[in-house]
């Protein structure tokens, strides 16, 4: 059908945009907390962009669904996206989030650079999934999500810690959230991974 | 097991011949009681066929044969009498079909009367009832008298559902009962055949493919002449097992 297959087209190009978004927020997140004001602005501008997006996406999915009565595959395609459009808009929100906090004192920066590049990573297992290999999609995730879940623990103790120093509370809540937004975006980003795999296989997994 | 639908007809290494032409290659599937089951595939895949050998229509043509078995109630049809057969699986075609020269009344009392029913009362409540199970008893109950095909199509095709209720089947085979019909005629005869799997089983050849997914609860996939796919529709329908039968569903076939 190629109507079906043109709208079809046009929604994967703007998940992949979507995706694309998600991944410069997360990006451009944490050197924007650190003080970066241009970041700072990039990000909330990303993230408006992204609101917008998602309801476009929304949007053309209930069209797709309403006119052409998707099944099989191209059903599966159009309810993930869906999900997985509002999923990308949420780690926008994540990383404007972390970009509007203020730090004097850069607690627990290593891993949170760390979880940074942990999701970075995902991102780009994420993309290539979408792009059609969803080889080991899954492993590949979990084993990332899982060191995400590790270094939100250890920023938690250095958080901790740093609070024995009266001054220091606030940025140590702030790294605590943080490392919080990070590990949660690593979630939603495992569950768009696993919708990934029901698009192409029909297997409903859970990645976590 | 007590609630759990129990197979009505079930079809075993199913065969089938026009003269030398096979249209049908070793059929395997059960049809369950009380529920819709829709047969889908591209024009000329077999699927009337497949419905005319269930109630034997199939082999009163001089060249056909037939080489399997199908059960009905766990018995060979084979076995039983052929207008037995025809009693107990009923048929409703693609074009209404009403008798031209007979009224509303006689269209839907001929496959009594032709059993022998002659009393008034007893043919007036089965007339009744069994347009009222065919959602036309309102529009008709005026004009009886009238001759079938006064009224409209859909109407018409109503009628002849009652006229396939009216000697109480167990089985009702539907084909392509709405592909002459306007879309509210359409939706009418649906909603009729969700309403009548409480009563019997249900068989419909469709090739509107929405309209399986609306009423029916088990689909077979046909491709010339074979069974590709059988399942329930809700699983077919999200994620079908067999290429061909993803390519026909989503219109991506040829
Ligand atoms: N009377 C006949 N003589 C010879 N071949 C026939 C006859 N009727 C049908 N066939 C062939 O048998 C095959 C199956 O036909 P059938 O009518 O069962 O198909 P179908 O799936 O119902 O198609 P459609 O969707 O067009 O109604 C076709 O290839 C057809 O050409
Ligand atoms: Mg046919």
């Amino acid at each position: 059908m190629k109507a079906l297959d043109l709208k079809l087209d046009k929604i994967k190009d703007e998940i992949l945009k979507l995706h694309e978004m998600a991944k410069d927020a997360m990006s451009l997140c944490l050197d924007a907390m650190y003080g970066d004001e241009e970041k700072r602005r990039a990000v909330s501008e990303i993230e408006k962009e992204a609101d917008v997006l998602n309801t476009d996406v929304d949007n053309d999915c209930l069209m797709a669904v309403a006119l052409y009565q998707p099944v099989a595959r191209d059903l599966r395609f159009v309810a993930s996206i869906m999900r997985m459009s509002a999923n990308y808009e949420r780690i926008t929100d994540l990383a404007d989030k972390i970009a509007k906090f203020r730090v004097k004192k850069r607690i627990g920066e290593d891993e949170l650079r760390l979880m940074q590049k942990t999701l970075l990573e995902m991102f780009d297992v994420v993309i290539e999934a979408l792009e059609g290999n969803t080889e080991s999609l899954r492993e590949k995730l979990v084993e990332k999500d899982d060191l995400l879940d590790d270094l939100y623990l250890k920023v938690i103790q250095k958080g901790k810690e740093a609070m024995k120093n009266q001054d220091d509370i606030n940025d140590a809540l702030i790294a605590i959230f943080s490392a919080k937004h990070l590990e949660r975006s690593g979630d939603i980003l495992s569950k768009n991974g696993a919708r990934i795999i029901f698009i192409e296989e029909g297997r409903r997994v859970w990645i976590k | 097991m007590a609630g759990h639908a129990t197979d009505k007809i079930v079809v075993r290494n199913l065969n089938a011949w026009y003269g030398d032409f096979q249209a049908l290659k070793n059929i395997n599937l059960s049809i369950k009681k009380n529920t819709i089951t829709a047969i889908l595939g591209p024009s000329g895949c077999g699927k009337s066929t497949f419905i005319r050998c269930l109630n034997r229509l199939h082999e009163l043509r001089s060249d056909a044969k037939i080489e399997g078995e199908i059960l009905l109630d766990g018995k060979s049809v084979f076995n039983m009498d052929p207008v037995e057969v025809r009693r107990k699986i009923g048929m409703v075609f693609q074009r209404p079909n009403p008798f031209p020269t007979m009224s509303i009344y006689d269209n839907v009392a001929i496959g009594l009367k032709l059993n022998g029913v002659r009393d008034k009362k007893a043919l007036d409540r089965v007339v009744e009832d069994s347009l009222k199970k065919a959602a036309l008893w309102d529009e008709v109950k005026d004009k009886l008298n009238m001759p079938g095909t006064s009224l409209s199509g859909g109407q018409q095709q109503r009628l002849c559902i009652a006229r396939a209720i009216a000697t109480n089947p167990e089985v009702i085979l539907f084909d392509e009962p709405t592909s002459a019909l306007d879309p509210i005629s359409a939706v009418k005869i649906e909603d009729l055949l969700v309403d009548l799997k409480g009563n019997y089983t249900v068989v419909i050849v469709t090739h509107n493919i929405q309209q399986a997914g609306r009423v029916s609860d088990y689909v077979a996939f046909f491709w010339m002449g074979e069974l590709v796919e059988f399942g329930k529709t809700a699983e077919v329908f999200e994620n079908p097992k067999e290429e061909l039968t993803e390519a026909y569903l989503t219109g991506r076939i040829g």
